[in-house]
């Protein structure tokens, strides 16, 4: 009333009483603090406050209060890309940008979670692949009806397959058959239209899932690839120029390298077998007496401690489950550790046979009717024996059953690439489809841990083999070779600790390289008694898949010998080439990516392939002549990398070959202006060769910069409720979201309750019908994120916080989801933008002057990308 | 009409506190709740923001001569309670031998002719008397509440109530516990509480309540917890009990 008063008698002019109302108006601070922390952060500048206020003003004068305090959420939402914090003159730009965008070109667009480009590639390439079906769309259908009656009167499990062929008339019709449309020689013409035939046979089959097209799929891979082999062996070898014979030779050599693994891995996952759990008997007296060893040479206590713990919480009768740790190393402090938690301690006054002397010297003072081996590392969960053993009771002849080896943190690849659950890994192809794919076959061999083995066929092989550095292959060798059966159930039951380091991968790899080279040589699959012919192919492509190192570089290089020395390593036109050649590696990718589904991403293999390629080259072909040299070395595991830093000896080799390819397009680039014309298209395809291969060592680049990791120990996701008690006796509710040895990370509600820096409470974490309590001590408070060291904890709660986190049977079961299906054209393209960085970090080694140039331009390329308007979540505000 | 009997299997578990929380969290999930306090003690009406020194109750009325419904209260956020009353030693006993009669309860709840979806929560003492074995009988399930230690164990299975409950099918069969105030540092509680789990099997609600100190501040706030704090871990653990209350009642009534 006072107010209105006051105006009535007021003489001020119209500002002045506008100006007035806004200064008695109360609300107007306080709604200037919630709009500006509603649209500010602590950190802003100066400029950015002065904006925001500016911005309130008109906001005041123009809407209604409801409508006022909606405007810092609008402004955010759609206009993500400004940073309000810290605005600059740019920003009105992007502002104008973004409203002109926002206002002419964006209508309703839903939400997208890749890069508009692959977008947009996807959806031109659905409309074509859908303008490609729409004619065969009654056929497409037909043809699933049948594959699905197919598939359900021919499933194969573990209880109806026969794992060997024997009906010889059948294969020798096939064999006949194969020859002719492979060997029979064609036009130019002829061939393009057969190979076009047998692509849309393949477009037609690949989106049908079933093992028809599977097969289908392999049948035409096959034929086109065989048939390319056939010509280069009968048409394209020149022996009248001794550098074509010469290069000639040594490509074909590849090439043939190839198209047997092609054709083993065919045969080896041409039916992989999903072996399910048995169950076991109700009466646990009838349940074996199981043995766990856990061997050890040199690694931390921290690390052997967990996995005792969760072999401890393994259910099983206690009676007959006795846990060893083998250790090599001969140290006090783990002896001391067994004798705390009641486990067996076993040692040995020599180090022979490395890992598998230790585990027959220990077969030979323990007598469980099985053995069980992790590695140290390798975290089993509370259900491993009660999911594993069914399937010993259930067949008699099964010797060795193993299960996938599972890492929760990333390997290198995974890291240095930034793929970690985003990418199937390396391990994820092996375990997902050619163990499972062995096993139709009675082929699954033993991976040295995370496995169940039958003491008596063990001892009766002469225990777990020492001839050689991969003891594990070799030992289910000889286990087969006595007629036993082995299994492969591929549910994840461990977990472990990737590799860290980039150099001590490749030392893994180069062991196993080494190790199956020797098996090779010393006791070679195809040879010696008691295989069926299956088991002889699938050992025979698992030994040969490590050879692959020569035929890679072989690949690498392959193009120079026409661009720098005009050799016509293929003698044969340009046109020709492309006509053999091209449908024999799209026919290979399409059959891949079917078969391996989400466990591998096309391409991707090139890169792991290409990275080791250098390094197993020389060993396998060193194990290749002399199989009695080299010694088994450990992997190292848990290690920091404190700083990023580039690997520089490791990647020497490649930079070596890029070298080289550069200057293969140097000289192509020189052929293409001062050659002759009808070379123009040979020159091409190298050209296009060269530079997929530059692409693919990129590739390798990017993996040898190893990227910092922030922890010691990796932190592994979780959602769980828990209780967290203050000191005071209040409870709260909070999520777990992720835990490591050392501690947990939490989220709660920060509005309700205040928990200081170094706070200590108690974390109640619920597991089944009980709950396990823990001390914990916060450590950083950010918002609702808390994170909670554990304070000192004994014995009996480090092992019942195991029980919580690692040995819970459901731990790792939602793994694999994080994979998408194999999209082949998007992983090529993010192939790309991996080999592109590649080149990034090596431009970032340049001396100064030459980069500077280079820099200008990623910093202006990404500075005009940050002006383009940007697409928003559709959202309603 | 739920109409729940919440009795302690001894004394000082937690019985009104249970009864007064229960009440609130039902009434946040939109049900019309009545809570009426059979316990001579009357700390029920505490939970309610009532006078320390007020001594009316439908007891106290009736020993007035007033009709006993005309005690009942309507807290601000809405839950109704009826009060016991503070009687004296002579007035209780003639409260007990000579007015309440036999099914008295059970038809005083008739006449009130309450609409099907109320909930009707009798605080009952955890001693035999008429009111408490007519609470026992007149309600369709009875909640036993103990606390997860050995007193409680015993009486759980040797106690004139318990022996009064499990010598009657009709009694034990709608007769469900509840663990309360179960401390979360303590290993024997922890224990124990596993040892309940085995005796009681499918009769034990599958929600325990935490020993936690703002359900005592709460109480000192003359508050419910859901009101004194929102966010507590014993807020959410009594709103899980009052959504599996819903779910049984739905459950048996379909």
């Amino acid at each position: 009333m006072r107010d209105s008063i006051y105006f009535n008698e007021s003489n001020d002019s119209y500002v002045e009483q506008v100006v007035n109302s806004i200064l008695v108006n109360s609300n107007l601070i306080e709604n200037w603090l919630s709009f500006k922390n509603d649209i500010l952060s602590d950190k802003s500048t100066r400029i950015s406050t002065f904006i925001a206020s500016l911005i309130y003003l008109i906001t005041f004068l123009l809407l209604t209060e409801e409508n006022r305090l909606r405007v810092p959420y609008i402004l955010k939402h759609y206009y993500p890309h400004i940073n309000f914090d810290t605005v600059n003159g740019w920003d009105i730009l992007r502002f104008f940008l973004q409203s002109i965008w926002l206002i002419t070109v964006r209508t309703s667009i839903v939400k997208k979670t890749i890069d508009d480009n692959i977008a947009l590639t996807v959806r031109i390439l659905a409309f074509i692949k859908a303008a490609l079906y729409s004619p065969f769309k009654k056929t497409t259908h037909f043809i699933r009806l049948k594959t699905d009656q197919f598939d359900k009167s021919h499933s194969i499990n573990e209880d109806n397959y026969q794992n060997d062929f024997h009906p010889f008339a059948y294969v020798l019709l096939i064999i006949f058959i194969a020859s002719i449309s492979v060997t029979i020689p064609f036009t130019i013409y002829a061939q393009a239209i057969f190979s076009f035939l047998l692509w849309i046979v393949a477009v037609l089959a690949y989106p049908i899932v079933g093992q028809i097209s599977r097969l289908v799929l392999i049948t035409l891979s096959l034929t086109i690839s065989s048939r390319y082999l056939w010509w280069r062996y009968s048409e394209t070898i020149n022996i009248d120029s001794s550098i074509d014979t010469f290069f000639g030779i040594v490509l074909i050599f590849a090439e043939t390298y190839t198209w047997i693994i092609l054709f083993l891995g065919f045969f080896q996952s041409v039916w992989p077998l999903e072996r399910k759990p048995k169950t076991l008997p109700e009466n646990t007296n009838q349940w074996p007496s199981v043995d766990i060893f856990i061997p050890t040479y040199n690694e931390a206590l921290d690390i052997v401690k967990i996995t005792t713990l969760a072999a401890i919480n393994i259910d099983w009768p206690k009676e007959k489950l006795h846990i060893y740790i083998l250790d090599d190393g001969n140290r006090p402090q783990f002896k001391e550790f067994c004798e705390q938690v009641n486990v067996g301690y076993l040692t040995r006054s020599d180090n022979i046979g490395a890992k598998a002397g230790n585990i027959n010297q220990a077969l030979t003072v323990t007598n469980g009717e099985y053995v069980t081996i992790f590695d140290c590392d390798h975290i089993p969960v509370r259900s491993f024996l009660q999911v594993t053993m069914g399937s010993f009771l259930a067949e008699k002849k099964l010797a060795l059953l193993q299960t996938p080896h599972h890492f929760y943190s990333p390997d290198p690849f995974e890291r240095n690439l930034n793929t970690f659950k985003k990418t199937p890994n390396e391990n994820s192809l092996f375990y997902g489809v050619v163990q499972a794919g062995n096993d139709l076959w009675n082929a699954a061999f033993f991976c040295g841990s995370c496995a169940v083995l039958k003491r008596a066929p063990l001892l009766e092989v002469g225990g777990i083999a020492v001839e050689t550095v991969t003891e594990d292959a070799h030992t289910a060798l000889n286990l087969h070779r006595k007629g036993y059966h082995s299994a492969y159930l591929n549910i994840i039951q461990a977990s472990g600790h990737a590799t860290e380091s980039l150099s001590a991968h490749i030392g893994q790899r180069i062991r196993w390289a080494r190790g199956m080279a020797q098996v090779f040589r010393i006791d070679n699959p195809l040879l010696g008694p008691g295989l069926s012919l299956s088991q002889r192919l699938c050992y025979l492509n698992a030994m040969l898949h490590f050879f692959g190192g020569v035929p890679r570089l072989i690949f690498l290089l392959a193009p120079l010998g026409f661009l720098v020395f005009h050799s016509f390593s293929i003698y044969a036109s340009g046109i020709e080439i492309l006509l053999y050649a091209l449908p024999a590696i799209i026919h290979s990718s399409i059959t891949s990516a079917y078969m391996q589904g989400r466990y591998r991403h096309s391409f991707w293999a090139e890169i792991y392939e290409t990275v080791l390629a250098w390094y197993i080259a020389y060993p396998t072909t060193v194990a290749l002549f002399n199989p009695k040299i080299g010694s088994f070395n450990v992997t190292a595991k848990g290690g920091l990398i404190k700083d990023s830093f580039f690997d520089l000896t490791i990647s020497k080799p490649y930079l070596f070959l890029i070298g080289l390819n550069l200057v293969g397009i140097g000289f192509a680039i020189f052929r293409y202006i001062y050659g002759p014309t009808h070379e123009d298209l040979t020159v091409s395809i190298n050209l296009v060769w060269t530079l997929y291969n530059l692409i693919v060592l990129g590739g390798a680049i990017s993996v040898a910069q190893e990227s910092r990791q922030v922890r010691s120990e990796h932190r592994i996701e979780i959602n769980t409720e828990v209780l967290l008690r203050k000191e005071s006796g209040h409870l709260l509710t909070a999520l777990m979201i992720d835990f490591s040895n050392s501690g947990l990370g939490l989220k709660f509600d920060s509005t309700a309750f205040t928990i200081l820096k170094n706070e200590k409470l108690h974390v109640i974490i619920p597991r089944g019908d009980r709950e396990f309590i823990f001390p914990i001590r916060a450590i950083n408070i950010n918002n609702n994120s808390l994170s909670v060291v554990f304070d000192n904890l004994n014995l009996n709660q480090q092992l019942e916080l195991v029980k919580c986190t690692y040995s819970r049977s459901d731990a790792w079961c939602s793994w694999d989801n994080y994979y998408n299906i194999d999209k082949p054209l998007s992983s090529l393209i993010s192939i790309l933008a991996v080999g592109f960085h590649g080149y990034v970090i090596l431009a970032k080694k340049l001396p100064k002057p030459i980069l500077k140039p280079f820099l200008i331009a990623l910093h202006s390329k990404s500075f005009i990308q940050s002006l383009l308007p940007v697409n928003i979540v559709s959202h309603q505000y | 009409m739920p109409i729940l009997c919440v009795q302690g299997i001894q004394g000082s578990v937690g019985n009104s506190t249970v009864v007064a929380n229960v009440a609130r969290l039902l009434q946040e999930l939109n049900q019309d709740v009545l809570v009426f306090d059979l316990n001579p003690n009357n700390l029920l009406r505490l939970h309610f923001n009532m006078d320390w020194q007020n001594p009316v109750g439908w007891a106290s009325h009736i020993t007035h001569k007033k009709p006993w419904y005309q005690a009942a209260f309507k807290c601000e956020q809405g839950v109704q309670f009826i009060p016991f009353g503070t009687l004296d030693y002579t007035e209780y006993e003639h409260l007990i031998h000579e007015v309440i009669y036999e099914n008295w309860l059970s038809q005083q709840l008739e006449n009130l002719n309450f609409p099907a979806s109320k909930w009707i929560i009798l605080n009952t003492s955890n001693e035999l008397n008429t009111l408490s074995v007519q609470a026992l009988n007149a309600c369709n399930m009875i909640i036993r509440v103990c606390t997860p230690d050995l007193s409680c164990l015993s009486q759980l299975v040797n106690s004139i109530q318990s022996n009064y409950i499990n010598s009657r099918p009709e009694l034990s069969d709608k007769a469900f516990f509840l663990i309360n105030k179960l401390s979360a540092v303590s290993q024997l509680e922890n224990d124990l509480s596993l040892v309940f789990k085995n005796l009681m099997q499918k009769k034990l609600i599958p929600v325990n309540v935490h020993d936690d100190e703002n359900i005592k501040e709460a109480f000192a706030f003359k508050s419910t917890v859901s009101l004194y704090a929102s966010k507590s871990a014993a807020t959410k653990e009594l709103r899980s009990l009052a959504i599996w209350l819903l779910t049984q009642f739905n459950v048996q009534s379909s």
